[in-house]
């Protein structure tokens, strides 16, 4: 397929795999996620007497008109059922539309908080090869970028593109409504795309819409320290980590008329709020572009977590506001504006085409802001009495002073056997996958493969030279057949070269039991079996049944 | 909003699915002996027929639901396993099945949750190299997850992993 020929169709594909694909290149397969965390979303609540939204406060829903002010009922707002919607919809709609074009086997899977569409090429490569090519070498939607392809096609398929990220990234929530007059009421509302770890698609996303449809965007809610925990009250409160969650493009959806979703109860809540604010009329476009310009009262705090390892080189620095990471990302229309700058390099640091001041004075300026804030928001900490961080139970607290020592003897082991520098790393506290991303880029670049285990084991090896993986799980109870089972599920998946379960206590007589008669059942792999080890005292034993 | 349901309420309400799904699809060729919720170690339990299977003295392990099954033509006992869960399934339960049908050389075994497999399990089991090692077990054999739809109290059939058991659980 040529880049000027994409259809509607393809274009569409390629907008849902954009926003939430995985690309399974070994299953010729395609799976594309659609959230729906709640099992009901619900719709705007109007007032019925003046027709006014109404917003929760202490005492239910009230109207926000200052004239009326009435109680209203919560049954007024629409409930929708996300998952049977969006089952019905891809049954329906989307997989009918698919299908008219695409030469795959279509299945649907899921659960209450998730629905899958799988896409199946194993009869079609060609088509796979065709569709993988827009994204290739990345296999996850955490990485993707906008294809090329779109770009160059016809209106009609940009806007079908749009259709895809909007049925798999966006959501129209009522509670996203920003606090604004209208010449008719209160309130208006935004739809958003929600970007999940990528980085770079937030902006690509809305220079696409600028580009190619004229749309305003109102603003980039980054998830980062700066924009998210500003004033570092979460970082403070037991909840250093709080800005790490997705990010949000978002938009008013007055201006977006021309896209639809194909999943009905999404489609249905966009209408919702679509009319609210056409009948509010709202005459200000709201455009984060130009950018606002960084005054004394928009600096904000230093964060720790500007230094996160989760945060890509570009964004992982200090900023007052949100358009200066658009900047770092690449933002097209922002380079433009400081290109035309009286002083260019002042205008990412204060916003002001005028500015003709020295950087390193502003920069001083700034800095000093930064700190008093960061400061104040020391003195605010909360005193706290004991221990405050997410409780724990005894046995996990138990098990997790196994794991440095564990770490160390895995180290050891390992280095010892295979004649090989190894890391360990005590990976308890998250998936593989994750730790990998978030914590070890670098071991990232030469594991590639653990970047779809999303695996638990309690501690990691990584054999540098055999490119290879070493588990531990580690228990404080007797070791049975449950804990087997548990670390039998990771090793199916990830074929590591070692497999331990280690308990500080000795094995149930059943397990013995068990595997006295059936030794085998500790194998994973033709090679490759389980051991089962006992940690007493600071020493392994090694248990041969 | 569903999902309050609680574990012996759905072992009950599996137990009487398994029985009617058994006569259904393997009562031409099998005879269903006995169908029942163990309340001890498989080794221990009090069933005649379960005696006569080889091994079974070291099965230190009980299934949510049990079924057994005589061959007609070969007069072979067989089992048919069943576990369930109330929360999404992650590996450790999938893993722990895996075992028990290993080591049973089981008919059938299924694992059922009134929250399906977990979000992250349900990606994993897409790779088909993946699904076959975790989901497998003796030669061509694989373990049948899914959801169960509380609602209308049926398996949600959208959920049923490997999909080539799609048509086998539903029809």
């Amino acid at each position: 397929m040529t880049e000027n020929k994409l259809t509607p169709t393809r274009a569409y594909l390629l907008g849902l795999i954009t926003g939430r694909g995985h690309i399974f290149i070994d299953s010729k397969s395609i799976a594309i996620e659609f959230s729906h965390t709640n099992e009901f979303a619900e719709g705007i609540a109007h007032c019925p007497k003046c027709g006014w939204l109404a917003t929760e406060n202490n005492d239910g829903l009230k109207c926000k008109n200052p004239k009326c002010g009435h109680d209203v009922d919560p049954t007024v707002k629409k409930t929708y059922n996300q998952p049977q919607a969006t089952v019905e919809s891809l049954k329906s709609v989307i997989i009918p539309f698919l299908q008219t074009e695409t030469p795959a086997h279509f299945e649907i899977t899921g659960n209450k908080s998730m629905t899958i569409l799988v896409l199946d090429f194993k009869d079609n490569i060609a088509t796979f090869d065709d569709i993988i090519g827009n994204f290739s070498p990345e296999i996850s939607f955490d990485r993707f970028h906008i294809p090329r392809a779109i770009y160059s096609a016809e209106q009609n398929s940009k806007t079908e593109f749009v259709n895809g990220l909007l049925d798999t990234s966006g959501f129209a929530s009522p509670g996203g409504w920003l606090n604004r007059d209208g010449k008719n009421g209160h309130g208006r509302m935004r739809v958003y795309f929600q970007i999940v770890r990528n980085w770079y698609l937030p902006v690509e996303i809305d220079n696409f819409l600028r580009s190619e449809f004229s749309l305003p965007i109102h603003t980039i809610d980054w998830g980062h320290p700066n924009i998210r925990d500003g004033n570092l009250t979460d970082f403070f409160n037991t909840r250093p980590t709080s800005w790490g969650r997705e990010h949000q493009v978002k938009f008013f959806p007055e201006y977006y008329q021309g896209f639809k979703f194909r999943i009905s109860s999404k489609q249905k809540l966009f209408e919702e709020l679509t009319d609210h604010n056409v009948k509010t009329v709202f005459k200000s476009k709201d455009d984060w572009l130009p950018p606002s310009k960084i005054t004394k009262g928009k600096i904000k705090a230093y964060h720790p977590g500007e230094k996160d390892l989760r945060i890509p080189e570009p964004g992982r620095r200090h900023f007052d506001a949100f358009w200066q990471i658009n900047l770092a990302f690449g933002c097209k229309y922002l380079m433009k504006l400081q290109s035309g700058a009286k002083r260019p390099e002042c205008f990412p640091l204060t916003g002001d085409l005028e500015c003709t001041e020295s950087p390193k004075i502003i920069e001083a300026k700034f800095d000093a802001i930064r700190k008093m804030l960061t400061a104040e928001a020391e003195k605010k900490r909360p005193v706290r009495k004991g221990v405050a961080k997410k409780t724990r139970t005894e046995k996990e607290l138990a098990e997790q002073v196994m794991y440095q020592p564990l770490t160390i003897f895995f180290a050891k082991y390992l280095s010892q056997k295979y004649k090989e520098r190894v890391d360990t790393f005590d990976t308890s506290a998250g998936n593989l996958n994750l730790f990998l991303k978030n914590k070890n880029r670098d071991l990232l670049e030469v594991f590639d493969y653990c970047d779809k285990y999303r695996i638990r084991p309690d501690v990691v090896g990584f054999l540098e030279k055999r490119k290879a993986i070493g588990f531990i799980e580690a228990k404080i109870t007797p070791l049975d057949l449950k804990a087997v089972g548990q670390l039998m599920g990771y090793c199916l998946v990830a074929q590591p070269l070692e497999a331990l379960l280690i308990s500080t206590k000795s094995p149930s007589l059943a397990l013995i039991k068990i595997l006295k008669a059936r030794p085998d059942l500790l194998t994973y792999s033709p090679d490759k079996k389980i051991q089962l080890a006992t940690f007493t005292g600071g020493k392994i034993d090694f248990i041969n049944v | 909003m569903f999902n309050s349901m609680d574990k012996k309420e759905f072992t009950n309400i599996l137990r009487d699915w398994l029985k009617n799904f058994l006569e259904r699809k393997v009562s031409s060729t099998h005879d269903i002996l006995e169908i029942m919720v163990p309340e001890s170690n498989l080794s221990k339990i009090n069933s005649e027929q379960i005696k006569q299977i080889s091994n079974y003295s070291s099965w230190e392990f009980k299934p949510d639901v049990l079924a057994i099954l005589k061959d007609k033509s070969s007069g072979k006992l067989e089992l048919v396993i069943l576990n369930r869960s109330i929360s999404a399934l992650s590996l450790k339960e999938i893993g722990k099945i895996n075992c028990y049908a290993r080591l049973t050389g089981a008919y059938m075994a299924l694992l059922a949750s009134t929250n399906a497999v977990s979000n992250e399990v349900n990606i994993l089991l897409l790779e088909d190299s993946i699904k076959n090692r975790v989901l497998g077990y003796e030669e061509d054999k694989q373990v049948i997850v899914f959801g169960w739809d509380e609602k209308n109290n049926r398996i949600n059939t959208d959920s049923i992993i490997p999909f080539e058991q799609k048509d086998f659980l539903n029809s």
